[in-house]
Formats: structure tokens, C-alpha cells, sequence
């Protein structure tokens, strides 16, 4: 437990000395408070920008307008930057051979993995917490809230969704050693969830509704209920996809 | 004029964090370009650059790609 607690340390002390903290809290900061901010002052933008004498009938913004910025902006840029940021986590180790003289020393094969993963799974969380409670906090700040539906259960589905995304990641880096093999394999799996997306009836299971789900739950068009079965599998993938990473660690000649 | 005003007053709870933000990145990474003269590829000049001009996107950019290790490769 101690060589865990130590090697966990060494993650986070690497993490912070490679600027991964400053970045992921600046960036994500900023996205929460550009979500408020687009919707607030796309309607004034629009009308100053358009030709004299055209009328437009553009409504007052809602809360709702700015959780619509917070699904497409966090759930796209902020995902990337975030797999940008910690798609590295292995192929860094693994190209240097750093981590022969530590294997070599006794430490665990697994416990290279789990380290890496609580540490991805911390940061998450934090860069998923700020723009979540910045974005909130503006919302409420600005409009009236009271005619949204599940906010928080809507914003979790993305934060699960990420995890998947994660794990796929530092599988696909585990994998092939490499910066770009894991992010080839994450935006493999995106776009192979797309395509699953077209067929009819694959909506009740498919992962990808996580992501677009959310805003039609906060109006009151899709049932919490109707995400379980889409939740369930992200979660079982993404232990499988753990589960694979651990076992192929273990058997990765370095 | 005074509408001017009226809308700075509106939107200052945003620019505030947003351009303290935006600055300080800019001038922080601006200090570690030039603290840390080694890059991936490129050079000092053109990262000084990236980091003052390209709002937001150029120090993401620098951090990720750009900055070298400290043993200067």
C-alpha cells in the first residue's frame, strides 16, 4: 500500500512540475465562464453585426442557452484538451525507460496502471467540478433555473462519458507505446460510436447518448431512466477496457 | 455613452476573470519560453510569438507540443 501511496506521488508531483495542473485549471475555469458568457451576448452580437433594417426577432437568452454552451463546449473542446493533456500519461514513460529501473526494483506492474489512472480519474474530476460549478454558479447568477430538469444528473452523464474516454485512452497508449497510438484508438472509438449512432434502435444502449442525451433531459424530453442501460455499458466497457490495459501491462516486454 | 457604460457594467463579472485569465497565461508562459530556451521544434522568437498573440489556444499549444525537456531536447 505504501509503494501505491508513493508511486501516486510521484504522479501527482510529475503532473504539477509538467504545468498539467496550472493548464487544467485555467482552461477549465475559462470554459465555465465562457458558457454563461456566449449565451449571454450572442444576441447582442448578432444584433449588432446585421445589416441596418433587418429585423430580428432573437429571444432573451436562458439558462437553459447557457447549459446548451456547456454541453458543447465541455463535452467537445474540453474532452480534447483533456485527452491532449494526459494522452502521454504511459508512452512517456515507456519510450524513456524510466519505468525499468522501478519495475526492476520490485514495484508492481499494476500498480503502474491503477496510479495512472486514479490520477487521470482526480484530474477529471477537478476540471469537470470547476467548469461545472463556475457554469452553475453564473446560471444561477444570471436567470432563473427553476425550468430546468435534472441539471446535475445531465452534467454527470458527460463526466461519466469521459472516464470511458479516458480509459480507452491510456489503453490505446498502453498498447502501442506511443503519443498517437492512444489518441488514433480514442478517436477510433468515437467515430466507430458514431457510426453506431446511425442504425435505428441502437440509442438504447449506445454510450455515445451520454453526450447527447443531456440537454433533451433538461427539458424534460428524455427520462433519466432511459440512460441506464446507455450507463451501464460505459461502465462496463470501461472496466473491460481497464482490465485489458492491467493485463496487458503485465505481459509488455519494455 | 451612457449605454456603452451600461453594457461594460453588464458583462464586467465576465471580463474580468476571462482577460485575468487570458493575461496572466500570456505572461506566465511567455516568462517560461524565454526562462527555458529548449523546444521540441521551432524557436524562441516564433514561440514568443504564439504565446502573446494566439489568445488562449498559443500557450495550450506551447505547454503541450512545444516545451522541451529540461536536459534541453
Amino acid at each position: 500500500m505504501s509503494q501505491w501511496l508513493g508511486f501516486l506521488k510521484k504522479e501527482w508531483t510529475e503532473s504539477v512540475k509538467s504545468y498539467k495542473l496550472l493548464l487544467t485549471f485555467l482552461i477549465f475555469s475559462l470554459i465555465g465562464i465562457l458558457n454563461p458568457f456566449t449565451a449571454k451576448i450572442t444576441p447582442v452580437v448578432m444584433e449588432k453585426f446585421m445589416p441596418e433594417g433587418t429585423v430580428l426577432n432573437l429571444p432573451e437568452p436562458t439558462a437553459l442557452d447557457s447549459w446548451l454552451q456547456f454541453y458543447s463546449n465541455f463535452s467537445q473542446m474540453g474532452l480534447l484538451i483533456f485527452i491532449l493533456l494526459f494522452s502521454t500519461m504511459m508512452s512517456k514513460e515507456l519510450e524513456k525507460g524510466t519505468l525499468i529501473i522501478l519495475l526492476t526494483k520490485g514495484l508492481r506492474r499494476s500498480t503502474v496502471i491503477t496510479t495512472k489512472f486514479v490520477m487521470g480519474i482526480v484530474y477529471w474530476t477537478l476540471a469537470f467540478l470547476l467548469t461545472f460549478i463556475i457554469t452553475y454558479c453564473y446560471t444561477a447568477f444570471y436567470w432563473d433555473q427553476s425550468i430546468l430538469e435534472h441539471v446535475f444528473l445531465a452534467a454527470s452523464c458527460v463526466y461519466v462519458f469521459g472516464i470511458l474516454i479516458f480509459i480507452v485512452t491510456l489503453w490505446g497508449n498502453t498498447y502501442f507505446a506511443s503519443a498517437y497510438g492512444g489518441l488514433l484508438v480514442t478517436v477510433g472509438v468515437v467515430i466507430a460510436l458514431f457510426i453506431i449512432g446511425i442504425f435505428p434502435n441502437t440509442e438504447t444502449w449506445n454510450p455515445l447518448q451520454l453526450l447527447t442525451a443531456p440537454p433533451q433531459m433538461l427539458i424534460g424530453e428524455v427520462a433519466p431512466k432511459k440512460l441506464l442501460i446507455p450507463f451501464l455499458v460505459t461502465m462496463g466497457t470501461g472496466i473491460v477496457f481497464l482490465l485489458g490495459t492491467l493485463l496487458h501491462f503485465h505481459k509488455k516486454r519494455l | 455613452m451612457n449605454t456603452n457604460l451600461d453594457f461594460f457594467f453588464e458583462y464586467l463579472p465576465f471580463l474580468i476573470p476571462i482577460i485575468l485569465i487570458q493575461f496572466g497565461l500570456a505572461i506566465f508562459s511567455a516568462i517560461h519560453v524565454i526562462r527555458h530556451p529548449h523546444y521540441r521544434f521551432g524557436n524562441q522568437v516564433i514561440w514568443l510569438l504564439i504565446v502573446l498573440f494566439i489568445q488562449f489556444i498559443g500557450p495550450i499549444i506551447y505547454f503541450i507540443a512545444g516545451r522541451g525537456d529540461e536536459d534541453g531536447r
